[in-house]
C-alpha cells in the first residue's frame, strides 16, 4: 500500500479564503474518491507559508466532519506539516467542532489536531505505538474492560484515526485488529 | 470656531467623527494645525469621503502644513482615495522620500482577496524578515478580516455598497493593520440570526470580539475577529474595533466596550509590536 499526497502548496502558498477552499475541497473530495479502500490520502502542507482558518474549515474540518459522519467509507486522512504554526488555526477550528484529525508536524512524531476525549487520546496512543492491536490486548494494557476497549476502538474507526482489519482464526472464527491509520503509510 | 485638530489617532479620532459627520454631506475638514496623524483616522478619512460623495456632496479638506503628515496623505494607497474624493484649495502632497512604509487598498470581492493579502505580505517583506509566526498571524488575520466584507458587510440589494480598505503603517515601535467598511457593522449582520437580534452596537462588539457570536449557525465559521482579539493579546498587541455606536478597546489584558458617535460599518485597528517580525 502506498500513500497518496495531496499538496496544497499548488495552490498558493498563503491560503485562506473560504471562496478558494470550496474548490480545493472538490479537488480533495475527488482524490478521495479515487483512492481504493484502505488507502491513506496524506495532505501535505510543505511549501505553504500561511494556512488560514476560513480555507482550512472549509477544506479540511469540513472533510473530516464527513468522513466521520460515515462518508467515503475506507478512505483516510492524514496530514503532513513543516510546522505547528501552519496548523494552529485548523487545530482551534477542529476543537470548535469536536472533531479531530491526525498530523505529523516536522520530521517524525504525530499530533492529534482538534479535540479528542482524553480516553480516545490515550487509545491512540497506544496503537499508534504499537501499530496494530485487538480489544483484549488494548483492555489489558490500560487495566479496562474489553467492552470499554471496543468502544474507544469504535469511536476511533468512526473518526477514521484507525481502522479495522478482519482476519481468519486458525481455530475458527474470526478476529478483529484495529490499527492506526499512521500504520498504512508508506507501508509497501 | 472651525473644528481643527492636532492629532488624529485610534485614541482621538471620536471627536473628529462627531464633528464632521454632523455636516454631511459637505463638512470641512480642517487638517491645518496637525502635528500626528495615523492610518486608522486616514481610513476613517477615506470612508467620510466616500459617504459625502453617495449623498452628492464632497468633503472639504484643508490640508495639513506639517510635512510629517502631508507626507502620510501623499502615500500612494491613500493619495489615489482620497485626492479625487475630496475638495481641497491647493494641490493634493506629493510624495517625498520616504523611508517608513505605508499602504491603503481597497477591499471589494472574495476572489480579489488573495492577491491583495499576497501583496501586502510582499510590501511588509521588503521591510522585514517576517518570520513565520509574523507572517502566518499578520497574513492570517488579513484573510479573515477582508473577507469579513464582501461576506458580512452588505446584506441586501438595498444596502449602499460597504467599500471596504486596508492599510498597513510601519512606526517605530509596531506595526498598524486597518481594515475598515462602510457596511451594515456587526449588529445588522449578526442580526440576521433570530438569537442575536436587537443588539446594540456595543452589545454585538461583545458578543462577537468576546464571545465568539456568530450568525451563522455551524460552529467553525465566524468568529474571525474573537481570534484575532486573542492573537493580538497573545502577542502584546492592541485592538480597537468600532462599529455603529459601539466601539472595543483592548491592550494588554483589559478591554473595554463603550459608546461612541454613530458611523456606518465596522473599522477594525491592530498594532503589533514589530519584534513581531523581526
Amino acid at each position: 500500500m502506498t500513500e497518496t499526497i495531496f499538496a496544497l502548496a499548488k495552490y498558493g502558498r498563503r491560503l485562506g479564503t473560504r471562496a478558494e477552499g470550496e474548490r480545493v475541497r472538490e479537488d480533495l473530495i475527488s482524490a478521495l474518491e479515487r483512492l481504493p479502500e484502505g488507502q491513506l490520502l496524506v495532505v501535505d502542507l510543505s511549501g505553504l507559508e500561511v494556512l488560514a482558518g476560513s480555507f482550512s474549515d472549509q477544506v479540511l474540518v469540513e472533510t473530516a466532519d464527513e468522513l466521520a459522519q460515515g462518508a467515503l467509507p475506507g478512505r483516510y486522512l492524514l496530514l503532513r506539516s513543516p510546522t505547528e504554526i501552519l496548523v494552529e488555526d485548523l487545530d482551534v477550528r477542529l476543537k470548535e467542532r469536536k472533531l479531530a484529525l491526525l498530523a505529523l508536524v516536522k520530521k517524525g512524531g504525530w499530533r492529534l489536531l482538534g479535540y479528542l476525549p482524553h480516553y480516545l487520546v490515550e487509545a491512540f496512543a497506544w496503537i499508534a505505538e504499537h501499530g496494530e492491536t485487538t480489544s483484549e490486548e488494548l483492555a489489558e494494557a490500560l487495566s479496562i474492560s474489553v467492552e470499554n476497549a471496543s468502544t474507544r476502538f469504535s469511536a476511533l474507526v468512526r473518526l477514521r484515526l484507525a481502522r479495522v482489519v478482519r482476519e481468519s482464526r486458525n481455530v475458527g472464527g474470526f478476529r478483529h485488529r484495529v490499527v492506526s491509520i499512521l500504520s498504512l503509510k508508506n507501508t509497501p | 470656531m472651525t473644528y481643527s485638530p492636532r492629532k488624529l489617532e485610534v485614541e482621538s479620532v471620536e471627536r473628529a467623527i462627531q464633528v464632521w459627520t454632523k455636516d454631511l454631506p459637505r463638512p470641512l475638514v480642517d487638517l491645518s494645525r496637525l502635528e500626528r496623524l495615523d492610518l486608522f483616522a486616514a481610513v476613517l478619512l477615506v470612508l467620510l469621503a466616500r459617504r459625502c460623495q453617495e449623498q452628492g456632496g464632497r468633503l472639504r479638506v484643508l490640508l495639513p502644513r506639517k510635512e510629517a503628515v502631508r507626507s502620510l496623505l501623499a502615500a500612494p494607497g491613500i493619495a489615489r482615495l482620497l485626492r479625487e474624493a475630496v475638495w481641497t484649495e491647493e494641490a493634493w502632497p506629493e510624495l517625498g522620500p520616504s523611508t517608513t512604509l505605508v499602504d491603503l487598498v481597497e477591499v471589494g470581492e472574495e476572489e480579489g482577496v488573495t492577491r491583495l493579502v499576497d501583496n501586502l505580505v510582499e510590501r511588509l517583506r521588503e521591510r522585514f524578515p517576517l518570520g513565520e509566526e509574523g507572517t502566518n498571524f499578520l497574513a492570517g488575520a488579513m484573510f479573515e478580516l477582508f473577507q469579513n466584507i464582501p461576506q458580512h458587510a452588505h446584506l441586501t440589494e438595498d444596502d449602499a455598497p460597504p467599500f471596504g480598505v486596508s492599510g498597513v503603517q510601519e512606526l517605530e515601535d509596531h506595526i498598524h493593520l486597518v481594515v475598515a467598511d462602510k457596511g451594515v457593522g456587526l449588529a445588522r449582520s449578526l442580526s440576521t440570526t433570530p438569537h442575536y437580534r436587537g443588539l446594540t452596537d456595543a452589545a454585538a462588539l461583545d458578543a462577537v470580539l468576546v464571545r465568539g457570536a456568530s450568525r451563522f449557525d455551524r460552529p467553525g465559521r465566524g468568529g474571525a475577529l474573537r481570534r484575532i482579539r486573542e492573537l493580538v493579546l497573545r502577542n502584546a498587541g492592541a485592538l480597537f474595533v468600532r462599529s455603529g455606536t459601539g466601539a472595543l478597546w483592548q491592550a494588554e489584558v483589559e478591554w473595554v466596550v463603550e459608546e461612541v458617535h454613530p458611523f456606518p460599518g465596522v473599522q477594525v485597528s491592530i498594532r503589533l509590536p514589530r519584534r513581531l517580525f523581526e
